[in-house]
């Protein structure tokens, strides 16, 4: 029981990065960023390719894709989404769809279908927390995704940059009368979310494997967003921890009912019913439109 | 002089083709769907086959998304539950004439269209979508564990298509039945929207608390839509079911879903001619670009075709989505209203 | 608005159109071929010993669709080089009576319905001899009729067994033994090292786990082995939660019906559960990247598997010939370090010895015909000796344990050929 719930916690912080990366956008912009997975995955391949082939330590090497995340998160915003503003919020939806097939494209044509074990970044054993025996991976995966999330609420508290995409996720009409370069706040949405993507990517893969396929995550992390409340940085956090627990529980008490699987479609019966009943999320600013 | 083509009154809006050109354009449809059996091998047939199938799914995605505003990330999950039903009633009743068996699969398509609905009564845009895609993952899971009906992951073979004792089996026996059902579908889904419940979606889709003030009757348009948007698509899977023969959840993944969406975006949403014109395109595009590798290849003998190609498909599959919606949020339907108001108004400009 | 799309106008039109006439120039050169091929037929004089479709006096078109890009586009890849690898060695010897070998490669991207397509497109605009492997159990489930209509030989990459039967299936063969004989022999294993254990089986909810699955049960049933099924998907990050079943459940083996590389995440969650079962592995498991993947965990260092073609630690003639011809032929290791070249390898072995006995004017009938007439053909011990009748489409029914070797990065055998009896 306990190996399921720190399994669970473990992936579980791996899904509230990812998503964090809706988050981040969706707040501010009001896009559902369909192109989060892909976004992963290019942290990733960089990473990746930082430390197997230009051999760099891998803290700089995530250091260097993170940085680069966010200048590629800024450019797509830039070039893609600045054109759509005023546009259909379901045709800024599908657009996204779009870019999440381009980014997967170049990819591929870039690092080829090819799966290849991540580089170890962490000791390899396990750490005894709690009488259990936690894998490194898992270890680092909580440790760092909880100060991705500090690092992010003390910013959005503290920071004046923070404070004015607060002011424009509550009304973008107001911000920009009181001078907040709207256009910058969107631009630099965009780039932190692509940031977070890296990170995230890196501990997955570190899982598993680096391979074209892992943007699949990033998909099951939607309920998490969704569970949390669209906008709501702390409701990311709970709603991904949220899922990692529950999947396993499910993977425990609903397999043997169902004859397995259960793992896989959880998460959507849980998203489903939060829409059902609590459209906004636990912790979202409920949406009201006024005629 | 007029300077450019309006319509003034209800008798040119009621018209269903009301320019020469686009009369032109029909009659030329017509002859091409006539003798194309007859030029193309049966590849290409092959094609246009899974265009067809591809249309009448289209076309319930694009009464749903592009008349009535209600975006479907399941789409794919209505194909699934036609092209099973159809498996599972044309395997019991391997007498039944197929085209009850693919009203039957429409049927049942639409009666699960009303549960996806249901969250529809209280969201709207985003959060709707999400539900469609929490509904898709839903009913594939289902699908493959209610394994005595479906076989689960197995999958299931479908009878031939059977009219009477006549079996049609192949390429070329598909086509006219295909046609016969593209044909019908566009006239019904044309006509549907030029009632009632046509201009209601259309006032639901550009802004639908204006719609409810007017008297549209919100819940009721909405479930309407979704059941005939999943009655085409039941339609279509149905189609499919009967032509490949073999079905399983890997003929329905997400991917599908996706495709269909494109479909609706690059014809135009909105349109009926742009949705034949979008599910020719997104059909044909791997085929297109197939070719187009073939030919760098023997200009650039360097270029490695058979790894580049897949990835160059999907590149100009995303390529199209996001020019479309940026440049020409009409479609391919935008790019012909262009050139027809061009060729009306020759040589003037406007 | 109406100037932003009429300033774009012309670039998506031209995009188009370029599009457009690709596709058009493609059509008329196919159009050209099928009128050529029209008048080949037409002709039909006993001058050019022009008999089947693909073959022309100094070729043999052969098309294969295997998944390149998709998500097992890294094993699809191997079992493509395979092919082109024997047939450049074939033809570079002189080809088939004359002829050489021409091979067309389609990618299924692991799509269903693409690959149906692709296998109408090579017939009928490639007019190719026969395609020889199709990449999914379900798209090989939907030709089976087209496989008949068209006299398609074919090699299939899954080894279900349900296509091996000739009465039904006259154009499917195989090199390795079908799968079952592969699940029997795991079942076999825990049988003979522990009497009536109890095993657990994790396997993916789809076509191959499910099929895999039922002829385990099957064969624990005969050998009187309990089971205790565990779905494992080929998506799954994390095996905590199953493992944790299979513990309670108190189970001696665990049994693996998997695909690719998702052991790994297996081993690595058995070790963080000090899960001590040993894993026995099926034969699509025991590929070398797996031991790369999974570390140094116990998991894999005490695991037993299965595999159906010899392994890199063997010195034996057929290993060394592949090892040679992919150094002259510049085939990386990481395309030939595989069973899946091996598989096909092989296949392309099987396939040209029959083509070379099918005489001057193959057809596919002939070639079946010459298929099923070779007994104890040699691979220089890939295989064991491959024997086939008009009743056994596959080659050998023998298969070889194997062990991890962690430091050299292989498996090796522990055991000679073993036949599993049919049950």
């Amino acid at each position: 029981m306990m190996e399921l719930l720190f399994s669970g916690v473990a992936i579980g912080s791996i899904y509230s990065i990812l998503a964090l990366g809706f988050v981040l956008i969706f707040k501010c912009t009001k896009v559902f960023n369909f192109a989060q997975g892909t976004l992963v995955l290019v942290g990733t391949y960089l990473s990746f390719t930082l430390i197997t082939d230009a051999g760099l330590p891998a803290p700089l090497a995530l250091l260097i894709s993170m940085v680069a995340g966010f200048v590629l998160g800024f450019v797509i915003e830039r070039l893609l989404l600045r054109p759509m503003i005023g546009e259909p919020v379901l045709s800024v939806l599908l657009l996204t769809i779009g870019l999440s097939e381009i980014i997967k494209a170049v990819l591929g044509l870039v690092w080829g279908a090819w799966p290849r074990p991540f580089p170890p970044m962490f000791p390899g054993g396990s750490i005894n927390l709690l009488g259990q025996n936690i894998p490194q991976v898992y270890f680092w995966a909580i440790i760092s995704s909880l100060g991705v999330f500090v690092l992010f609420i003390l910013f959005y508290r503290q920071s004046s940059m923070g404070i004015s995409m607060r002011a424009v996720a509550t009304n973008q009409d107001y911000a920009s009368l009181i001078g907040i370069s709207v256009s910058r706040v969107f631009a630099l949405s965009w780039g932190f979310a692509a940031l977070v993507g890296a990170v995230g990517g890196v501990f997955l893969a570190s899982m598993l494997s680096v391979n074209l396929n892992l943007d699949a995550f990033a998909f099951r992390a939607f309920p998490g967003a969704v569970l949390g409340g669209m906008d709501s940085v702390g409701g990311a956090l709970l709603g991904g921890l949220a899922i990692g627990i529950i999947e396993n529980l499910a993977g425990k008490f609903v397999d043997p009912l169902l004859g397995g699987g259960a793992k896989e479609v959880i998460a959507f019966v849980v998203m489903l019913a939060a829409l059902l009943v609590k459209p906004y999320g636990l912790f979202g600013t409920e949406e009201i439109e006024r005629l | 002089m007029r300077s450019g083509y309006f319509k003034v009154d209800y008798r040119r809006d009621r018209e269903l083709f009301p320019l020469f050109i686009e009369r032109l354009v029909l009659a030329v449809a017509v002859v091409a769907a006539i003798i194309l059996p007859l030029i193309t091998d049966r590849y290409l047939l092959h094609l246009t086959n899974l265009t067809m199938i591809a249309i009448v799914g289209a076309i319930g995605l694009n009464l749903l998304m592009g008349y009535t505003g209600q975006v479907s990330l399941g789409h794919a999950a209505f194909l699934a539950i036609g092209g099973y039903t159809t498996a599972i009633v044309a395997g019991y009743l391997p007498q039944l004439p197929f085209p009850v068996v693919i009203l039957i699969a429409g049927a049942v398509t639409s009666v699960t269209g009303l549960l996806a609905a249901v969250p529809a009564f209280r969201l709207k845009g985003l959060y709707l979508a999400l539900s469609t895609l929490a509904f898709y993952y839903i009913v594939m899971f289902i699908i493959l564990k209610a394994e005595p009906l479906t076989g689960g992951a197995m999958g299931r073979h479908i009878p031939e298509l059977n009219f009477f004792g006549l079996e049609l089996d192949g390429e070329y026996a598909f086509y006219p039945v295909g046609l016969a059902i593209v044909v019908l579908g566009l006239v019904l889904a044309k006509n549907l929207l030029r009632t009632k419940t046509g201009r209601a979606w259309k006032a639901i889709r550009d802004w639908d608390l204006a719609a409810e003030a007017m008297g549209v009757n919100l819940r009721m348009y909405k479930t309407l839509s979704f059941t005939t948007g999943a009655f085409y698509a039941g339609v279509a899977g149905s189609l499919y079911a009967y032509y490949i023969g073999f079905i399983s959840p890997q003929d329905f993944t997400f991917t599908v879903s996706v495709n269909y969406i494109a479909m609706v975006i690059v014809g135009g949403m909105g349109t009926l001619a742009g949705t034949v014109a979008g599910a020719a395109f997104i059909t044909m595009l791997p085929n297109w670009i197939n070719q187009l590798a073939g030919y760098l290849q023997s200009l650039w003998p360097a270029f490695q075709a058979s790894t580049a190609v897949p990835y160059l498909e999907r590149l100009f599959f995303g390529l199209a989505i996001v020019l479309f919606l940026i440049f020409e949020p009409e479609g391919l339907f935008g790019l012909w209203k262009s050139l027809r108001n061009y060729l009306v108004m020759w040589p003037f400009r406007y | 608005m109406q100037r932003v799309a009429s300033k774009w106008f012309w670039l998506v039109a031209v995009l188009l159109v370029g599009l457009l006439l690709a596709g058009c120039g493609g059509g008329s050169g196919k159009q050209s071929q099928s009128e050529g091929q029209l008048g080949q037929q037409k002709e039909q004089t006993p001058r050019q010993e022009v008999a089947a479709e693909g073959i022309t006096p100094d070729a043999i078109k052969v098309g294969i669709v295997p998944d390149v890009t998709g998500p097992t586009g890294d094993i699809g890849v191997q079992s493509q080089a395979g092919w082109d690898t024997y047939f450049k060695l074939v033809n570079e010897q002189g080809g088939i009576n004359g002829r050489k070998l021409e091979l067309k490669v389609e990618d299924g991207q692991y799509d269903q319905s693409r690959e149906i397509s692709l296998f109408k497109k090579l017939h009928t605009q490639d007019q190719v001899f026969t395609v020889v492997d199709v990449w999914t159990t379900g798209a090989n489930q939907a030709l089976l009729p087209d496989y008949i209509k068209e006299k398609n030989i074919v090699f299939p990459q899954s080894r279900a067994t349900f296509m091996f039967e000739p009465e039904q299936n006259p154009y499917v063969f195989i090199t390795s033994p079908p799968y079952h004989i592969g699940y029997y022999a795991q079942v076999d294993y825990v049988a003979k090292e522990k009497p009536g254990a109890k095993i657990g089986v994790m396997y993916p909810d789809n076509t191959f786990g499910q099929d895999g699955f039922k002829w385990i049960k099957k064969r624990a049933g005969e050998k009187g082995l309990t089971v205790v099924p565990e779905v494992f998907n080929l998506s799954d990050v994390d095996a905590t939660s199953q493992l944790t079943n299979l513990k309670n459940a108190g189970v001696d083996y665990v049994l693996l019906v998997q695909a690719g590389l998702q052991g790994a995440v297996i081993f690595k969650a058995a070790d963080q559960l000090q899960f001590k079962a040993p894993f026995i592995l099926n034969y699509n498991t025991t590929e070398p990247p797996l031991i790369e993947l999974a570390g140094n965990t116990e998991a894999i260092k005490n695991a037993v598997g299965v595999t159906f073609y010899a392994t890199f630690a063997e010195d034996v003639p057929g290993i060394k010939q592949v090892e040679e011809m992919a150094q002259k032929y510049g085939v990386e290791k990481k395309l030939y370090y595989s069973q899946w070249y091996l598989m096909t390898w092989t296949d392309a072995m099987v396939f040209t010895e029959g083509l070379r006995k099918a005489g001057d004017n193959p057809t596919t009938d002939t070639l079946k015909e010459a298929i099923e007439s070779l007994q104890d053909f040699n691979t220089g011990g890939l295989t064991a000796p491959l024997s086939y009748s008009a009743s056994r489409h596959y080659g050998s029914k023998q298969v070889k344990y194997v062990k991890a070797n962690v430091e050299k990065g292989y498996f090796e055998p522990v055991s000679d050929w073993y036949t599993p009896e049919e049950g």
